[in-house]
């Protein structure tokens, strides 16, 4: 009986165990699979690691290096003055940093400024003095910068590390000590559908980068290196009340907008704005949280919306007698002083506001679109890149109206279509490029010259129709400038524009693409990016534009302009348009262009820096001064000359750039401002300790490659699930047999 | 025999029952195991496709180093080398003509060296390392920037120390020497380290931590390095 009993019980006890090992397997099994479905989620055991994660998303300025050492933080205060005169601003940008650290130190800062900033003004307070930053070529720059730390003399270098990225140094930051580092810049307002607004870039959660082990490299010994990690060691641990530590922002904007202001706003920050009058006003926003772009709105009352307008200013803000000396001694037949030589003293500098003719009835002359989507499936968009494009077409194709036209093209080692002509927009058609779209793979290579062909070549010799060709995109190609050759060649009057998809496109070349086809260029980075963007991009596809715009004098000669081709124009946004006159030059402008196929011209004159549109009315912002125009004008021939750049004419556009850089007194990616303290402050044989400030740049841009593979967790979880296979296997061959003896037992 | 005969059916039943349950563990057994097994062949399919992989592009590689073309490593790629990088076996530069010996001698040992190809998307990852499309020319005056799975290639930058030295073969066979000036982690939304400054630079990318077993992780590794002569420069 005793033993029936355990017989009977005996599976039931055993399944009990090998229930708690399924139990077991299953959580495992849960556990590991949500690990690797949230995979953007660091699992990782070790705390160093989790707490980097913790610490950047708190915003702090607290980092790991490599080695896993802890760094200090470089308390940092922000101010920004900007004085708004009608259409310019000028921003004054002033970097606190505060050394509170017992070493010496010298300081990196990376911070962003508006896209078309033109950075021309560095200043270095040291106490109660201003040492004036000058414009140097940046390897001289750098060196006179070296040379100054070397010597223990405070010094600033502000150098230009992308269109809109820049940084600032300090050295030789005593003990205690607060060093003022302040920066200027001019801009245009920004101008759409009847509202100004201005944007300044905020820093967001920034990180501080010791650098000890990059210094090791340069030094004769590691014995310095060692010193400064070991200083970093000991801050580690004295540190840890400042983790939490955002840089604050202070902005200031003095509004003298030359009209009659309506309403003004701040849409992300909580401002005090004081109306002086209807024209003036005075904004502030005191230590602001960086965690978003600062952007201001206003709106004139509705009768003084702007109509078109010129501003212009005599001579240059930064007289340069010495580069001007050196550019009459340099030979003539060097092209890059060509390009700033001459009349620079005499010349007159104006801005040039370009706007369609805003008509009730405009939309009535809106021609019929064509448009062709052009989608890459190569290999090299599988994955997340292609479902963003299929997205992105669909939302293009839902914009389509009954008397549209479209076709689709898909490329990668071969171009198919979707149709032979372009087919007529109704639902049937659609509805069938939406199951084309659906179906498609990306495997094979990239022949885009062979999709540019199939899409610009198949024009229809007379249209009204506007050509619209849409063409999304990595950029994965190799022979850039042959494509951009087959832009230039095939363009004809359709428009192209470009949509980069993915997670590092090759963006230069698509902007330039766009560029050249006079269209516009959209970066969708995330799933989530692609409605806001494509709207955003069609909305304006949609609207009627002015094509084929030119500038020229009355007299038909054509004025020096930036940017070189201008852009169609679109209702409601205006373009700026830079130019520089000869003093002696014609002072009445042509702007011609084609409305809906139709040829339009407009007719402006500069008087005395005062303007007259079309209409002969006076604009209400006449009497506003203008200043800092040549700034303007030479940021955007550069602008215009960096996007020219290719591998053939590198060196010459640098040097041409270098040259205007230095003329205007306004940075570039090759030029940088340098500010220098003549005498030494750091007493020799003090060591000195060099530290990074490194916020994160601006969102939605670009992010780096994705790196790693799951492979050893997946070799690691099937493993785990092979032991505890055989583990199970085991015990339950365990029970059969024990069974089986049971059993036999029992029959006795 | 009453007795004996209830025991017997109690016997039955159990057998029954157990017959069950022992279906039930086979099958809970043997799937398991399978299920071991093909999360065993995933990862080790990525470990072996990256590893493999190589061969076919250094054959590729090789072709274009004879002929200057663009060749692709299977014919169904959708990309081609454009490098070779190979990491040396010495430790710090004293002068640039002991190093440049240091780096002759080192030739004739088996260095490891991984072959490059262009367009850092996913897919090509797999296969090995690869520049970013948006970045400058292999050994031209700007920065190169090269990514690497950790786990797979790049997993041979963890031991990447300041001084480091490589050299990056472009497609002419042309070959030049840079020494790592810094190493560094940073958040992947930190671009910077991307950015063209018109200097020759070589900047490999891989994840960060290196021993993380999950892939998807913030954080990335980020080596510089500059053409040897200009080392002193900076």
């Amino acid at each position: 009986m005793v033993r029936q009993i355990t017989f009977a019980r005996s599976p039931m006890r055993l399944l009990l165990w090998q229930r708690a090992l399924i139990l077991v397997t299953i959580f495992y099994a849960a556990v590991i699979s949500s690990a690797m479905a949230l995979g953007s989620m660091d699992v990782e055991q070790t705390d160093g690691s989790n707490r980097v994660t913790d610490e950047i998303q708190q915003g702090s300025l607290i980092t790991f290096d490599a080695s896993g050492n802890k760094s200090v933080s470089l308390p940092m205060k922000t101010q920004v003055t900007m004085q708004v005169s009608g259409w310019t601003n000028r921003v004054s940008l002033r970097h606190e940093f505060h050394n509170d650290q017992l070493f010496w130190v010298n300081g990196e800062y990376v911070f962003p400024l508006p896209n078309e900033a033109a950075v021309d003004g560095l200043k270095m307070w040291v106490g109660d003095r201003v040492i004036e930053g000058q414009i140097k070529e940046k390897a001289k720059a750098k060196s006179l910068f070296s040379d100054a730390k070397k010597a223990g003399k405070k010094a600033s270098l502000l150098q230009q590390k992308r269109a809109n990225i820049f940084s600032a140094q300090v050295a030789n930051l005593a003990p205690g000590e607060t060093l003022i580092v302040e920066l200027s810049y001019q801009e245009v307002v920004h101008y759409d559908q009847g509202v100004f607004s201005l944007r300044f870039p905020m820093v967001v959660a920034p990180r501080y980068q010791p650098q000890g082990a990059s210094t090791a490299a340069k030094s004769p010994s590691s014995a310095y290196a060692d010193s400064a990690m070991a200083l970093w060691d000991s801050l580690r641990l004295n540190n840890k009340s400042g983790q939490n530590r955002i840089n604050s922002v202070d902005i200031e904007v003095d509004l003298n907008v030359g009209m009659a202001i309506d309403k003004i706003d701040s849409p992300y920050h909580q401002v005090e704005v004081s109306r002086k009058d209807d024209e003036q006003a005075h904004i502030r926003l005191t230590a602001a949280t960086a965690n978003s772009d600062f952007v201001l709105y206003w709106q004139p009352k509705l009768a003084n919306a702007p109509r078109a307008a010129i501003f212009s200013q005599i001579g240059k803000t930064y007289e340069n007698p010495e580069v001007s000396e050196l550019d009459k001694n340099a030979a003539t037949n060097d092209d890059a002083e060509q390009a700033i030589r001459s009349k620079a003293q005499s010349s007159e500098y104006a801005l040039l506001m370009l706007l369609p003719p805003q008509q009730e009835s405009i939309s009535e002359v809106v021609a019929p679109r064509e448009l062709i989507l052009v989608i890459d499936t190569s290999g090299s968009m599988s994955g997340e890149a292609i479902e963003q494009a299929k997205s992105a077409i669909i939302y293009a194709l839902a914009g389509l109206r009954a008397e549209d036209s479209f076709n689709i093209l898909q490329f990668n080692s071969r171009v198919y279509a979707l149709a032979e002509q372009p087919l007529k927009a109704n639902a049937k058609n659609i509805g069938i490029a939406q199951a084309y779209v659906h179906s498609l793979q990306a495997n094979g290579g990239t022949e885009m010259s062979l999709a540019l062909d199939k899409a610009l070549n198949q024009q229809p010799s007379a249209t009204h129709s506007l050509r619209q060709v849409l063409f999304i995109t990595d950029g994965a190609v190799g022979n850039e400038s042959q494509l951009f050759n087959q832009i230039r060649n095939q363009l004809q009057a359709s428009r192209l524009f470009t949509i980069g998809i993915g997670a590092a496109p090759n963006g230069h070349f698509m902007q330039r693409a766009a560029e050249l086809g006079r269209g516009t260029y959209t970066y969708i980075g995330k799933q989530s990016e692609v409605k806001s963007k494509m709207v955003a991009m069609l909305d304006k596809l949609e609207k009627p534009t002015v094509t084929d715009v030119e500038v020229r004098f009355a007299d038909g000669s054509i004025p020096d302009y930036w940017p070189a081709t201008i852009p169609d124009l679109y209702a409601h946004e205006p373009i700026m348009v830079a130019m520089k006159l000869s003093s002696f030059s014609d002072k009445e402008f042509v702007v011609s262009g084609l409305l809906a196929g139709q040829y339009w011209q407009q007719q402006l004159s500069i008087k005395n820096s005062s303007l007259i549109n079309t209409n002969g009315n006076p604009n209400a912002n006449s009497s506003t001064s203008a200043k800092g125009l040549d700034l303007i004008w030479a940021r955007k021939q550069i602008a215009a000359l960096e996007l020219s750049k290719e591998a053939a004419n590198r060196d010459r556009i640098e040097k041409q750039i270098t040259a205007i850089s230095l003329n205007y007194h306004v940075m570039s990616a090759y030029t940088s401002l340098v500010a220098i303290d003549k005498t030494p402050a750091r007493p020799d044989g003090v060591k000195l300790v060099n530290g990074q400030v490194v916020p994160h740049m601006p969102k939605g841009w670009q992010r780096l490659p994705q790196t790693a593979t799951s492979s050893y967790a997946l070799i690691i979880f099937g493993s785990m699930l092979l032991a505890l296979s055989l583990l199970y296997g085991l015990s339950f061959a365990g029970v059969s047999r024990s069974v089986g003896h049971h059993v036999i037992k029992a029959d006795e | 025999m009453n007795l004996r005969s209830v025991n017997m059916t109690d016997n039955k039943k159990g057998l029954r029952r157990n017959g069950t349950y022992r279906r039930l563990h086979i099958f809970f057994t043997s799937s398991l195991f399978i299920l071991g097994l093909t999360f065993i062949g995933q990862g080790g399919y990525m470990q072996a496709k990256a590893y493999f992989a190589q061969f076919l592009i250094q054959q590729a590689w090789q072709k274009t180093l004879d002929d200057q073309q663009q060749h692709k490593p299977w014919s169904w790629a959708d990309t081609y080398p454009v490098a070779k990088l190979e990491f040396l076996a010495s430790s710090r530069a004293r002068t640039q003509d002991q190093t440049l010996s240091q780096a002759d001698s080192a030739d004739t040992k088996k260095n490891p060296s991984l072959y490059v190809l262009s367009g850092a998307s996913g897919r090509n990852l797999a296969f090995g390392p690869a520049q970013v499309l948006s970045s400058a020319k292999i050994n031209s005056s700007g920065n190169t920037v090269i990514a690497g799975h950790r786990d797979t290639h790049f997993s041979l930058l963890s031991g990447t120390k300041v001084g480091q030295l490589m050299t990056l073969q472009d497609g002419a066979g042309a070959e030049v020497l840079y020494q790592v000036v810094e190493t560094q982690v940073v958040h992947e939304s930190d671009v910077s380290v991307m950015a063209d400054l018109g200097e020759a630079k070589l900047t490999l990318v891989t994840c960060y931590p290196f021993d993380s077993a999950v892939a998807g992780g913030p954080l990335r590794y980020v080596v510089t390095a500059v053409p040897l002569d200009k080392v002193e420069a900076i």
